[in-house]
């Protein structure tokens, strides 16, 4: 099959079709099909036939394919699919759906919040958290956001403050990028550990804080009051264990390959610890048992992270072959500093640790209706717990295979990971000793 | 291109979008928290929440195809975490209790936001001495939201225009590097805001 080229101009709604390889099928015939949505009045929409365009009888020459040109009519949103055929007779569709010309602003809008609501499973919106939740992650959230801040406008030039809202911005946007995985599915860089290893923790912290707050406030998107649970989830434990198990592995990985290593298992982890965390309080708040909720979040977050490690270090290693200085830069900085706030992030995720997850994680079967009894569900004193209790007390030892389950596919996923990060560094910075070509590092298009 | 789609009604002009923001962001945030601490066995108080909050969409002229829209939306990720509490014995109650009040909270929020500018909000946030330093990056969050959106739209149609079918390795190869492209036109444009931050006085 030849493989040619669609080329949408989106001002003159000229379709230019080429050849680009593999000349020596010869294109015989090619139909071109665009969408149109019916409008009132109108009888018909789907796929429509709209011009075709027959070549002479091949094969040409290298090069010599002659181009055409279609000239379709102005479709607002055209979904282009082509049907090629060749000399030898064979025929394919070629399909892809691509919008054309200026979006209006309702297709605009639609697609839009889909994008930026898509990476939200850890999103936790109003009505799921109870106030006793609400106001202790609330209150380790504005710890967390307060010393990122004081130590952001203390330490930090403030050549810094534009790029900190730059890089909310530029999280914000990197989100809506779709990566398809399988059909109709696809997956998102969340960013934390990307944000904590470019720019450092504190500003990592202020800047998915941002992200979080911009997000709830204008799209709804994660509830206000369930602010602070997020913000603890997703701006402090992700981009601080990131960055810490980061760290930990720059210590044994120190060439450039090592960093793509560190930085995927990181984003991998830190994904799947916020999960964790998210779990936590869903399960504190009484709205979801312990035993159903950490497996769901935990197991699907295990596959949602292989995404973000893969995504992080393809972004990494895009960034590594143009602008190298941009990944080391918060490196060295970071050389020369003190460790004292470390100490305040390290207590405040220890403290929630104990106090959101530890409970319903230990072997105690009764862990979940301790806490139950000491301070009160108001879920659970509105649904029957008559009739609740005993079931509940089978469930518990039952699920605990479950939890045991996921705890331990989690220690096979993190290797798995691991390992699949080192190939793929293989892959991708093919020569790590060899300082990347210098005419690259200036700026390029 | 049009920059209205975040939040696009929020510079009508009525009764509500006149009123004070801070009036506003407090009796939003206090309607949600009456809506969470209220248990469902209180039927009235949710019907009459969601009636005063109906009138106010009335009211506010925003059309309400544009609110049933945001909130189809964005229930499919409220109802994604409250399936998890239907596997659970006697969940029916928890789904209910958990779906009826954040959708509540959703329709609330979607009030809020499409009746107050972003800028307003944060005026009034500055007012409640929230550090200055977070106020400075939200307002520049807000701001260059659209210009990368724009930015990334370019690249990302310069590059579909070059290829026709890819394999999904090269694919998300080439949209990691999209991205990272746009992390460091994103510094470099910092650079420049900078620049042009203290030439008009900043700090």
């Amino acid at each position: 099959m030849p493989s040619v080229f669609l080329c949408v101009k989106p001002k003159k709604y000229t379709t230019v079709l080429g050849q680009q390889q593999s000349e020596r099928y010869g294109l015989r015939r090619v139909f071109l099909f665009s969408f149109r949505r019916s409008r009132v009045g109108a009888n018909h929409s789907g796929w429509q036939w709209s011009e075709s365009l027959t070549f002479p009888r091949g094969p040409w020459e290298r090069g010599s394919m002659p181009t055409e040109k279609f000239r379709s009519s102005p479709p607002n949103m055209a979904f282009l699919r082509a049907r090629v055929e060749t000399n030898s007779g064979a025929s394919k569709t070629l399909q892809r759906s691509r919008y054309c010309g200026k979006l209006s602003a309702k297709s605009r809008e639609r697609r839009f919040i889909i994008l930026v609501c898509s990476p939200t499973l850890m999103h936790i919106p109003d009505g799921f958290l109870d106030a006793k939740t609400i106001i202790t992650t609330g209150a380790f959230s504005a710890t967390g956001l307060g010393t990122a801040l004081r130590r952001a406008g203390r330490h930090l030039h403030s050549r810094r403050v534009p790029l900190i809202g730059l890089t909310a911005a530029f999280i914000f946007v990197a989100q809506m990028v779709n990566f398809p995985v399988a059909s109709g599915t696809s997956g998102h860089l969340l960013g934390a550990t990307f944000a904590a290893v470019l720019l450092g923790p504190s500003a990592a912290v202020v800047v998915m804080s941002c992200v979080l707050i911009v997000q709830s406030f204008l799209f709804a998107d994660g509830g206000v009051l369930a602010l602070g649970a997020n913000i603890f989830n997703m701006a402090l434990v992700a981009p601080l264990c990131g960055y810490g198990i980061y760290r930990l592995l720059r210590l044994g990985l120190r060439s450039g390959r090592g960093q793509l290593v560190a930085v995927s298992f990181a984003s991998w982890c830190s994904t799947v610890i916020a999960a964790v965390f998210c779990a936590g309080e869903l399960a504190w708040s009484g709205t979801v048992a312990w035993g159903t909720v950490f497996p769901a979040m935990a197991g699907v977050h295990m596959l949602i992270g292989v995404g973000e490690a893969l995504i992080t270090m393809l972004v990494m290693a895009a960034i590594a072959v143009t602008r190298p200085e941009l990944l080391n830069e918060h490196d060295r900085l970071e050389m020369q500093k003190g460790l004292s706030p470390a100490f305040i992030y390290a207590t405040i995720l220890i403290i929630g640790l104990v106090v959101l997850v530890v409970p319903h994680a230990s072997s105690l079967p009764d862990g979940l209706e301790k806490v139950a009894a000491s301070l009160g569900f108001e879920h659970q004193a509105l649904t029957s717990p008559i009739v609740q209790t005993p079931l509940r007390d089978y469930r518990a030892p039952g699920l605990d295979p479950t939890a045991g389950g996921i705890m331990v596919a989690g220690a096979i996923g993190a290797l798995v990971v691991f390992g699949l990060s080192f190939v793929l560094a293989r892959v991708l910075l093919p020569h790590p000793k060899k300082p990347i070509r210098p005419e690259s590092s200036t700026e390029q298009g | 291109m049009r920059h209205d789609f975040l939040d696009r009604y929020s510079r009508l002009k009525s009764p509500l979008h006149r009123l004070p923001t801070a009036v506003k962001l407090i009796g939003a945030l206090a309607l949600i928290t009456a809506l969470i601490v209220t248990p469902l066995i209180q039927i009235w108080f949710f019907a009459s929440s969601a009636g005063v909050l109906i009138v106010l969409c009335i009211i506010s002229r925003i059309p309400w195809r544009f609110v049933v829209r945001r909130l189809i939306l964005l229930e499919p990720f409220v109802l994604g975490i409250s399936v998890m509490t239907l596997l659970q014995p006697g969940g029916w109650m928890v789904f209910l209790t958990v779906v009826v009040k954040s959708t509540l909270s959703l329709f609330t929020m979607i009030l809020l936001a499409n009746t107050t500018p972003f800028a307003e909000l944060l005026k009034t946030l500055g007012r409640i001495r929230i550090p200055r330093l977070l106020i400075t990056v939200l307002a520049l969050l807000y701001r260059y939201i659209f210009v990368l959106i724009d930015e990334a739209e370019r690249m990302a149609r310069a590059r579909e225009s070059r290829t026709f079918r890819e394999s999904r390795f090269q694919k998300w190869r080439s949209l990691a590097s999209l991205i990272g492209q746009l992390f460091i036109r994103s510094t470099e444009r910092a650079e420049r805001i900078y620049a042009a931050m203290l030439a008009r006085g900043w700090k």
